[in-house]
Formats: C-alpha cells, sequence, structure tokens
C-alpha cells in the first residue's frame, strides 16, 4: 500500500504532463526560432552542490523506488524483460527536478527559481510545438519538456489522482479477489480536455484583423435617421436619384442602370454563356418573359385563394410598362435563385407582393442590416516579413496588386482574386459594399439588397474564409442571420425587381454560411446548417420530381428546364453532402464521414475513383489497414472495367501501394513506388513532394531536400504550395543551423510569384 | 529547486562560451508518421460574381484531389509538425542529424545516441564506428528506433566527438527529454460459472487523444485454461465484430471483450478444485493511429482468486429445467471435501415452503478424503408453481460437529401438467 502511494505520487507530474501537452496544443502557433532560448543543465557535475544532499535526498530515494515499481507493475511491452533498475545519478536529480516544490522550503532563493521557470516556459513553447528538437546551443544541457509544464499548471488535480493509483497497484501487486472490477493500470485520471482542439486544419491560427475603431460589443448600431438610400421601397426613379445623389461613389457601383445591363455587365457570370436563356434584348424576350411569368404568379398555392387577381396583378407591373417588359425573368434565374423561405418569411412575402404591407412597415427585427465590421487594409504578409528579414529595399521590390492598381469594379475585383490577392480583394469589396451603403458602421441600418450586394458580400465573405479570417467572417455574417430575412429575396422588391422571385442569396454563400462554425470549433452548428440546406434541397429536387415548379407552385416547366433544373439541385445536394462529409472528417466522426461520402458516389458517379480512395485513405489515417487496401482494390477494380482510359487512374494503384507501404513502415517501396509514378508523370506534384518525404525518413535528407528544392525553383508555381514549402523548411530546420537564411531565398522566391494571400506561416520565419 | 537554478545560470554562461567553439552542428526531430495534407474548399457556382476563378484556383492547387477538388482529405504528405505525444508501446523515431557548419573539413566524428530511461541506459546508434572525415555543409544521418517500454520521463542523450584540422578533440552532448504517456486503461473482471468455466470481461479504453483502431486484443491464457474469445457473432462462413464495422476507438471510448476460459481437463481432475489465485493470463493488444503508427502492450498478468468453496464443496450434476407440479424428480448433486483433512459426513434434507425432499435425511455418506467427492442422487418435489429454489441440504461434519448449510443451489421451474396441454 505504501508503495501504492508512493508511485501515485510520482504520477502525478504525468497528469500535469498531459495538461500541459494539450495546453500548448490548443496555444497559437509559437515562435520557432527564439534567439533567447533557455536550457537547462542536467548534467551531472552541475549537481554536486552542497545543497543537493540536503532535505531532498530522502524523498529522493522514495521517488527511485517509485520509478522501479513502476517499471515492473504496469503493463508493459511484450519484448521488455523486467530488468533490474539501474539508477543513475543524473537521473535522480532530474526526477528530483520534477516533483513540484514541495511547501516548506520556502527561502526566497527557491521563489526566483520558480519565477525563472515561468521564464523558461514562457520563452520557449517550441518542444511541444515543433517536431524538431529546439536545442539551438552548444553544450551540455536539456531542454526541458515538462519542467515548465508543471509551473504552467499550478492548480493540479493531485488530490484525485493519487486514489486511481492507490486500487490500480493494489490490483497489480496481490489482486483481491472479491474485488468485481480489476482495474490493471488507471494510470491518469482523464479530464475534458482531451476532446477540443480537433479541428484546425494546419494547425495554423489565424489571427483576427479588425478595425482599430472596431469594439466587438458594439454590434448594432442604433440607427437614428434612415438615410434616404436606404428607404426599403422605393420607386424605381426614387431610387435612382437617391442612390447617385448620396452615394458619390456610386459611379463604380452601378447596379442599376438598366435592368438588363445590370444582369449582363455588372456580373458576367449571372448572364447565361451556354444555356438556354432567352436572348437579352427586351423587345424578342418580352412577351415570354411576361407569360412565364404571370402563370406562376396566378397559380402560386401560397398566394391565399381568396386574393382578388387584379389585385395581385397590381402588384408587378404590367405588359405595357416599359420597365417591366425590358426585366427578363430568365428560366436560368428561377432555376438558380430558387429556395424555400420559413412560414415566417414566406408570410411577409406574400403580403408585400399582394400589397398588404408595404415594405416601409415591416418590422426592422425582420431584415437583414449588414455592414462592414472592419475598414482597415487587410496588408501584405509577405512583404512585412521581407521588410523584417530582408531590409526595406528589398521589400520596395515587391509588387503586387492592391485595391487600389485595378479597376473600382467587379473586373478588378476578378482580376485581384485570379491574382490570389485575396487581401487586396477583400479591401475592394469593403470599398464596393461602402458604396452600396453598407460600409462600416452601417450594421443595424436599413439597407436595400440587391444581387450584386449580395454577390459581393458572398465573394467578401468567402475569401476571409480562404484567408482563415474565420471570426472576421463570422462577424460580418452575423447580421445575415440564417440568411432568410424577407429582404434577401426578391419577392420583397417588386418594384426593383418585378417578376423575380427567389433567393438573392447565392447558394454558394449558404453554403458558406454553413461551413464557417466548423473553423470556429463549432462542428455541430455546421452540421445543423447543412442539414437544413440538405432537406431544401431534398424538397425542391421532390417537387421537380412531382410535376411542380422548384418551390412547389403548379407551373408548367419544360421537359428541359426541369431536366437541368434537377441536374443543379442535384449537384447543389452532393457540394451539401460534401461538406457534410467533410465536416465529419475534421470532427473524425470517420463512420458517418465515410457514409456521406459513399453516398456522394451515386450524385457524381464520376468522382467515384476519387471518392473511394479517399474513403481508403481515411481508413489509413485511422491505421485500419486492411479496409483501406480492400477500398484501393475497389479503386483498381474499377479502373479495370473502365479500360484504363485515363492516365491518372493508371497510376492511381502506385500511389495506392505506395501509401500502404508507408502504413507499414516500409519507406523504401513506399519511395520506389512514388518515383514509378513520376517515371510516367514527371510533373506530378503528389508524388514528387511524397517521394522526398519517404527520402526523409529513409535518412537521405540532403537527397530528400535536393529534390524538394530543385522542384521549388525549377516549377515554383506549382511548388510553391505551403504544404511543400512547410516540408521543405522543416527539412533546412534539421539540416543546418542556418536555416534563416534559407528560408529567406524561399521567402524571395515566394515574393516574385504569390499574391498577397500567401500564408507566410508555412515559411516558419517567425 | 535550487539545484536547477544553479545549473540553468551556468548553463547560460556555457552557451555564450560554447557558441563560438564547436564545427559541428547537432539536430534532432522525432520522426513520427507524416500526416495527409487537407485543404479547404471554398466553391461557387459559374453564375457567382466569381465565376469559375476559385475552381480554377482549387484546380491548380498541388493538394487538391484532381476530378474531386472538394474533397478536403488530399494526397500531399506533410511532416510532423509538432513533437506530438508518445505512448507505452509505440515505437519513438528520431533524425539525427549532425551537420557540419563550418567551412574546414572535421575528422574522427563519433555520434552517439543512448535513451535514458528510469531503470536503464540503451544505445540507440545504428553505428558505434567513427566517421574518417566530414566536409564542410556535409552531414551525418542517423534513423533510430525504439520501441518504448517503460512509462515516465525519458532522455534522449546525443553525444558528439570529433577532431578538428589543428587535431584538436572536440566532445558536446545535448539531452532531450520527453515523457511517455499511458495510451490505454485496462479493466478487468471476473464472472464464475456454476461449471468451472471463468468469463473474463475486459473494457479497454482510449486514454490518448486519437482515434485508435485495434488490431488485435487477444487473451493469451496461462497453461491451466483454454480460451474461447467472445467478440465476434459467427453469421454463416463470415463472422462479424461484436463492435461493427469500424474497429477503431475514439478518445476516451471504451470497448468491451469477453472470454471464456475453461480449466484444461488435466488441471480441473488434478486439482479437484482450483484453489487460491490463479494465473489467467494477459491481454495482448496491438493498435495503430495515424498512417499505421504501431502500439503494442500486454497487461501483467492477470490474476483471479478461485472462488471460495468452504470445507465442503456441493455442487450439482444433474437437474432438470422444467419439472411437474406434484411431481418427483432427480437430481445429482456432487459433494467435494475441498479442506485439507477427511471428513465424515451426514446428509439432512429439511423442507421448504415449496421444496419437499423424498428418502430419509440424516444419512451417513461415510468419510470423505481431502479432494475427493462423491455423486449422491436425491429424489425431491415441488408443491408450488413457478421458478423454485432448491434450498434446504445440511452437510455436517460429525469429527468436527460442523454444519453446512446449502440454500439456493439451483432453480428449476415448476409448471401444472394439467392445464398446460389444453391452453
Amino acid at each position: 500500500m505504501q508503495n501504492a502511494i508512493e508511485n501515485a505520487k510520482c504520477h502525478v507530474p504525468v497528469t500535469l504532463d498531459i495538461d500541459g501537452a494539450d495546453e500548448t496544443l490548443e496555444a497559437s502557433v509559437p515562435p520557432q526560432t527564439d534567439p533567447t532560448e533557455e536550457s537547462i543543465d542536467l548534467d551531472a557535475e552541475a549537481f554536486v552542490s552542497p545543497q543537493d544532499d540536503s532535505s531532498h535526498s530522502e524523498s529522493l530515494v522514495d521517488k527511485l523506488n517509485d520509478q522501479m515499481m513502476e517499471s515492473v507493475m504496469i503493463s508493459d511491452s511484450p519484448n521488455s524483460e523486467e530488468e533490474d533498475v539501474v539508477p543513475i545519478d543524473s537521473l535522480l536529480e532530474q526526477n528530483e527536478e520534477e516533483e513540484p516544490k514541495t511547501p516548506d522550503d520556502a527561502d526566497t532563493e527557491e521563489r526566483i527559481e520558480d519565477v525563472r521557470n515561468k521564464d523558461v516556459s514562457a520563452a520557449e513553447p517550441e518542444e511541444a510545438s515543433g517536431a524538431l528538437f529546439k536545442e539551438e546551443n552548444e553544450g551540455e544541457k536539456i531542454v526541458q519538456v515538462d519542467d515548465k509544464r508543471e509551473t504552467v499548471a499550478p492548480d493540479d488535480p493531485k488530490p484525485e489522482a493519487p486514489k486511481t493509483q492507490e486500487s490500480a497497484l493494489e490490483m497489480d501487486s496481490d489482486s483481491t479477489p472479491k474485488d468485481e472490477a480489476v482495474p490493471v493500470c488507471t494510470i491518469f485520471s482523464q479530464g475534458v480536455q482531451l476532446k477540443a482542439q480537433a479541428l484546425i486544419p494546419d494547425g495554423f491560427q489565424p489571427t483576427l484583423v479588425k478595425s482599430p475603431s472596431f469594439t466587438i460589443g458594439n454590434t448594432e448600431t442604433p440607427n437614428k435617421l434612415v438615410p434616404q438610400v436606404c428607404q426599403p421601397s422605393p420607386s424605381l426613379s426614387k431610387f435612382f436619384t437617391d442612390s447617385s445623389a448620396v452615394n458619390p461613389a456610386s459611379d463604380f457601383f452601378d447596379s442599376f442602370t438598366t435592368s438588363t445591363s445590370f444582369v449582363s455587365i455588372s456580373n458576367p457570370n449571372a448572364e447565361s454563356p451556354k444555356a438556354a436563356a432567352p436572348p437579352e434584348s427586351p423587345l424578342v424576350s418580352a412577351p415570354t418573359a411576361a407569360g412565364t411569368y404571370f402563370t406562376p404568379v396566378a397559380t402560386k398555392p401560397q398566394v391565399a385563394p381568396a386574393e382578388p387577381m387584379n389585385k395581385l396583378q397590381a402588384v408587378f407591373p404590367s405588359g405595357d410598362d416599359p420597365f417591366g417588359s425590358a426585366l427578363v425573368t430568365s428560366d436560368l434565374d428561377k432555376r438558380r435563385d430558387a429556395w424555400l423561405p420559413s412560414e415566417d418569411t414566406r408570410r411577409v412575402l406574400i403580403s408585400v407582393a399582394t400589397q398588404q404591407v408595404s415594405p416601409v412597415q415591416i418590422d426592422r427585427e425582420q431584415l437583414a442590416m449588414p455592414g462592414l465590421k472592419f475598414d482597415n487594409l487587410q496588408g501584405d504578409a509577405v512583404k512585412d516579413l521581407m521588410q523584417r528579414f530582408l531590409g526595406d529595399q528589398a521589400a520596395m521590390k515587391r509588387q503586387v496588386l492592391s485595391a487600389n492598381s485595378v479597376e473600382q469594379n467587379f473586373l478588378g475585383l476578378k482580376r485581384l482574386i485570379s491574382t490570389k490577392n485575396w487581401r487586396a480583394a477583400v479591401d475592394l469589396t469593403g470599398r464596393l459594399l461602402t458604396a452600396h451603403g453598407q460600409g462600416y458602421g452601417k450594421s443595424g441600418q436599413p439597407t436595400n439588397h440587391t444581387t450584386d450586394s449580395l454577390q459581393l458580400w458572398f465573394v467578401r465573405l468567402a475569401l476571409l474564409v480562404k484567408l482563415s479570417l474565420f471570426q472576421n467572417a463570422e462577424l460580418e455574417f452575423e447580421p445575415f442571420g440564417n440568411l432568410d430575412h424577407p429582404d434577401l429575396y426578391y419577392e420583397y422588391y417588386p418594384t426593383v425587381y418585378p417578376g423575380r422571385r427567389g433567393s438573392m442569396v447565392p447558394f454558394s454563400m449558404r453554403v458558406l454560411h454553413a461551413e464557417l462554425p466548423q473553423y470556429l470549433q463549432k462542428p455541430q452548428e455546421t452540421l445543423d446548417r447543412l442539414h437544413r440546406i440538405k432537406s431544401v434541397c431534398q424538397k425542391i429536387l421532390s417537387n421537380l420530381q412531382e410535376g411542380l415548379a422548384e418551390d412547389g407552385s403548379m407551373m408548367n416547366l419544360t421537359q428541359d428546364n426541369r431536366l437541368a433544373s434537377i441536374q443543379l439541385w442535384r449537384s447543389r445536394l452532393s457540394r451539401v453532402m460534401y461538406s457534410m462529409a467533410n465536416c465529419l472528417l475534421m470532427m473524425k466522426d470517420y463512420m458517418l464521414a465515410v457514409e456521406t461520402y459513399h453516398s456522394i458516389i451515386e450524385y457524381e458517379p464520376e468522382q467515384r475513383v476519387q471518392l473511394l480512395s479517399g474513403i481508403g485513405r481515411i481508413f489509413l489515417q485511422i491505421g485500419d489497414i486492411r479496409t483501406a487496401e480492400k477500398y484501393f482494390q475497389d479503386v483498381e477494380k474499377g479502373c479495370q472495367s473502365k479500360g484504363k482510359t485515363c492516365l491518372c487512374f493508371c497510376d492511381c494503384d502506385v500511389v495506392h501501394r505506395a501509401f500502404v507501404y508507408l502504413s507499414q513502415n516500409n519507406y523504401a517501396d513506399a519511395h520506389t513506388c512514388f518515383s514509378s509514378v513520376l517515371e510516367l508523370d514527371p510533373k506530378n506534384p503528389v508524388a514528387n513532394n511524397n517521394a522526398a518525404v519517404c527520402l526523409l525518413y529513409l535518412g537521405r535528407l540532403k537527397e530528400s531536400l535536393g529534390q524538394l528544392e530543385s522542384l521549388v525553383h525549377k516549377d515554383p508555381a506549382l511548388y510553391l504550395h505551403e504544404s511543400v514549402l512547410f516540408n521543405l523548411t522543416t527539412m533546412y530546420e534539421l539540416e543546418s543551423s542556418r536555416s534563416t537564411q534559407k528560408k529567406q531565398a524561399l521567402l524571395e522566391a515566394v515574393a516574385c510569384r504569390e499574391g498577397d494571400s500567401f500564408n507566410v506561416q508555412c515559411l516558419k520565419l517567425v | 529547486m535550487q539545484v536547477k537554478g544553479q545549473s540553468s545560470a551556468a548553463d547560460k554562461m556555457d552557451v555564450s562560451q560554447a557558441k563560438q567553439e564547436h564545427l559541428l552542428a547537432l539536430k534532432v526531430m522525432r520522426l513520427t508518421k507524416p500526416t495527409l495534407f487537407t485543404n479547404m474548399p471554398v466553391t461557387c457556382e459559374d453564375r457567382d460574381l466569381p465565376g469559375d476563378l476559385f475552381i480554377r484556383l482549387m484546380k491548380d492547387d498541388p493538394s487538391t484531389v484532381k476530378g474531386a477538388e472538394t474533397l478536403i482529405l488530399g494526397e500531399m504528405l506533410t511532416l510532423p509538425q509538432n513533437f506530438g505525444n508518445i505512448f507505452l508501446g509505440e515505437t519513438f523515431s528520431s533524425y539525427i542529424s549532425v551537420h557540419n557548419d563550418s567551412n574546414q573539413v572535421v575528422k574522427d566524428i563519433l555520434v552517439k545516441a543512448d535513451l535514458q530511461t528510469s531503470s536503464q541506459r540503451l544505445n540507440l546508434s545504428a553505428s558505434n564506428s567513427a566517421v574518417s572525415e566530414l566536409k564542410p555543409e556535409c552531414c551525418i544521418d542517423d534513423v533510430i528506433h525504439h520501441e518504448v517500454k517503460e512509462i515516465g520521463t525519458h532522455i534522449l542523450v546525443c553525444a558528439v566527438s570529433y577532431t578538428t584540422q589543428t587535431g584538436e578533440k572536440l566532445y558536446f552532448r545535448k539531452f532531450f527529454k520527453f515523457q511517455v504517456l499511458k495510451p490505454l486503461d485496462v479493466k478487468t473482471k471476473f464472472y464464475n460459472a456454476e461449471t468451472d468455466e471463468v468469463f473474463l470481461e475486459a473494457q479497454i479504453q482510449n486514454i490518448t487523444t486519437s482515434p485508435m483502431f485495434m488490431e488485435k486484443v487477444s487473451l493469451e491464457p496461462s497453461m491451466m485454461y483454454n480460451v474461447t474469445e467472445l467478440n465476434n457473432v459467427s453469421a454463416g462462413i463470415e463472422s462479424e465484430s461484436t463492435f461493427g464495422r469500424m474497429s477503431y476507438l475514439q478518445p476516451l471510448d471504451t470497448r468491451q471483450y469477453l472470454y471464456c476460459l475453461k480449466p484444461k481437463p488435466e488441471f480441473a481432475e488434478k486439482a479437484g478444485v482450483i484453489k487460491g489465485v490463479t494465473v489467467i493470463g494477459k491481454l495482448d493488444i496491438v493498435w495503430k493511429t495515424n498512417l499505421g503508427e504501431r502500439g503494442r502492450l500486454q497487461t501483467s498478468q492477470l490474476q483471479r482468486m478461485a472462488p471460495g468453496y468452504g470445507d465442503v464443496r456441493l455442487s450439482l450434476e444433474l437437474i432438470p429445467d422444467t419439472v411437474s407440479l406434484e411431481e418427483p424428480f432427480d437430481i445429482t448433486c456432487k459433494i467435494t471435501n475441498c479442506s485439507e483433512r477427511t471428513m465424515d459426513l451426514v446428509l439432512e434434507m429439511c423442507n421448504t415452503r415449496s421444496v419437499h425432499w423424498c428418502g430419509v435425511s440424516g444419512r451417513q455418506l461415510g468419510k470423505l478424503s481431502p479432494s475427493a467427492s462423491l455423486s449422491i442422487p436425491l429424489k425431491l418435489l415441488s408443491s408450488v408453481q413457478g421458478l423454485q429454489s432448491i434450498s434446504g441440504l445440511r452437510l455436517t461434519d460429525t469429527f468436527l460437529k460442523r454444519t453446512y448449510e446449502y440454500d439456493d443451489i439451483a432453480q428449476v421451474c415448476v409448471v401444472c401438467p394439467y392445464t398446460s396441454p389444453e391452453s
């Protein structure tokens, strides 16, 4: 029993260690190279000091005994023989250090040491975060992996730990038969801390970028005066004058020049390039437009049957209205914009459509009133790094597009996106939205939404997510609620969008909105939202299959139209399923993730190979190699039946074999496989990178490094990728003490090619 | 604590001096398995503002799966990003690189890697021979592996000795400390069957932070027992695991395994009864985690205290499960002398509310030597329907005048024979 207690004591640091490890995992990316790094000597000579054998010596012996016991008692590895314990001096001392300080030694010197320990812990959090042992200093010293953790976690759960211990060891030494449960090894009292940190995809922590004038608590800006622009339902002519009068910048935000040009010019993608949309010319399309458009309204089931027809017609501009005839609601738009609002929203929309309620009267609570939450420029992290490491002069050479250097419209925005200057693109969306009256601080003020404003929001939020600025995206998404406010539907603006129906919010924005919470450790919220979208998709599909229109109205769709719509909504459904599966995978709910990926095959049969292979990789990740192989075989069978038409299918089984070798610790054969892929496809970035990784595990650092380095310099377009650069910088760190210079060379390579959205953290310079 | 403070102060001085001195640099990196890169798909439809820009960017991204860019799990391997945790039974692998940072050739380099545990010191270097020379910018590489067999603090001690061009012999050491944690929590429970079978229930809990694939969990019985695993439901040829298709354990999940142990006949016969503490065997557990990172553990020998039967054990060899009301039926009792002395036994049968014994009570059974047993057929009937407990047997050892009571020996179902056929 005595032994058991001692042993328990001895294990306390272990428990603490777990805490510590988790803390560091959750912490933000630590500085990788700290020049003032401290290490603590554990060299034996250093400990031969007069104080050494004073008060601690007795407990020391105890602890040594504990160690001996522990090695015997606890279940051990099958091959380990139970040898005699060989106590070694250095270990003795080291154990002593680990022991949390005894309360009776309260002299000042000791307190100073404590402080120092804390300093150490603050100064070098590398141990847990860098795979590379950080040990820059020469000489004999040790990097304290755990001492600092003890100091970091002062409120340790010591009282509990010994108890579990006791029972464990009691059983081990001489198990009492009447005990029901025999805890063979109960070492830790496991806390809750094991769960959390799962969802950061790459270990990089986003930083919140916010306006200096921005405070979190003050999200709802009280709205005292309703500016003229924001009158909810102006007449068309009024709207134009207002917007031009109030927005001096409206010259570059010209949503409403004419309805047709609004569709075709300002958002070129909204125009249907290939599909069977009616011609844009108002003269030709007017009659068909009117025809298709009036039928649904008249027969719309949502509209209470008591509603007199003339009233309905009055809502919408009649055929002779010049504006109305000019407006074309193409089938494409209808298909794309279809959405099923919630019951409340639908009621509001109906009452607006039947002119029971003027939009002015609608409670502001029910409206989406977005505004920028931060308006500072996003900057360019690459340039900042260059300034820091290469000097101002080098930084001056860095040429990237900024929000100022492009056209202040959608074309400029697209240019910024395609050149990977997403930060500048975020800036530009901010400007364009400000011009639209949804700028900084406008959140909470009534506003008019247009197709373009919502597209701008979508682009802005999508880019924020791409930049891993999740908190910012969440803040700016917040005023949109569930994307179901009545003013986010075309029906809310009968004068501006006469006859147009459905959601202004692009479908992709709904998916983005659903995906966002998982990056903020709220995966359940993501799943909830995705399921909501999924059920709408399914409802729309079933409407279509029953011969109704997307929204369930009795509208005659042409066969082509219906098929096209079914195809669109099936692809949307599969997109949502992908999001779900991805989210489940990040939650490590592998079972459901695999099931969901499986069910996507039905919707995307052409992605069968990739999906099965992906499921195989999930099993490899879990460690279930047998099942993984089964999936890989399925893929091969599928390929063979297809007659190996495509090169990429040919080498997929080689890649699969490589992965299986890898999980059998057979890096040599894995390397051979990846290399053989390269013979067929020398530019294959995955095979190149993976072959280099295998080389490292084979102890061939220089070769591995050489391979990756030459790739990066030969074909920067493919290899200036964060995963490759991360591998490369890790190897630099392993190779020499001069890794910083080599990383700076990489920075220069990045600077000439990459836009401002480059994730500089993979260079590990800071 | 003071000791430590002093040493750290001394250490700082060492650093400043040592910085210029050494021509070689030693770097160590733990080689956990690489991970698969996951990307973050953000998509839009072709009629949205960005058009095909987003999808084009994703297609150009080398880390995405071509043809299925929305699948987040790619094929790109990334090197381990942190030291991570190491658990008992796993293999600790490390890359040790000694690099010549100087611009001169260094000679007779000897790199030694030892692992110091709480109980022993192991040499992990692949070779112990010196490298004759190392040119500038060249390095000596070694990958070490060690299966971790102890919990607690481990120190990797790397020692480098070399000779400079001037013939100066230099030497330095570096220590890398890490903690080995426990991956599993194993709890066991024994159930003794009325026969000599023993059922072992083992709860295995994953106390790591990552999912674990349980590749093998088996009970290696001691020489006295045969074992049957009860963790599969056989349906035809394919037997299905009781845990379903996914054989992995999420963090903090517990799984319950069941085994049936039967004493080998030679042991069961020889001993008569298995007495006291017996060794049942040990559990052998093999698991895998990320990309096949393997771990293996065995529990210590599981011990079980055989149920105490007192001096005399009375067990049933034969008993019907269902009997008719008020109709006599036969049972066979086995009486075993578990004590160290010879007994002279008298059997008494006492009726209870429902059970009525037939035959003579108080009959002499004669002498029974230690470990010997005898079988006695008995007749009884029940006057009450339903599930009835058989109670009321008394054995008295006339030598010591000690009486042993046997109640609730077994249960029988008593039915009424007249009503059942009609209904």
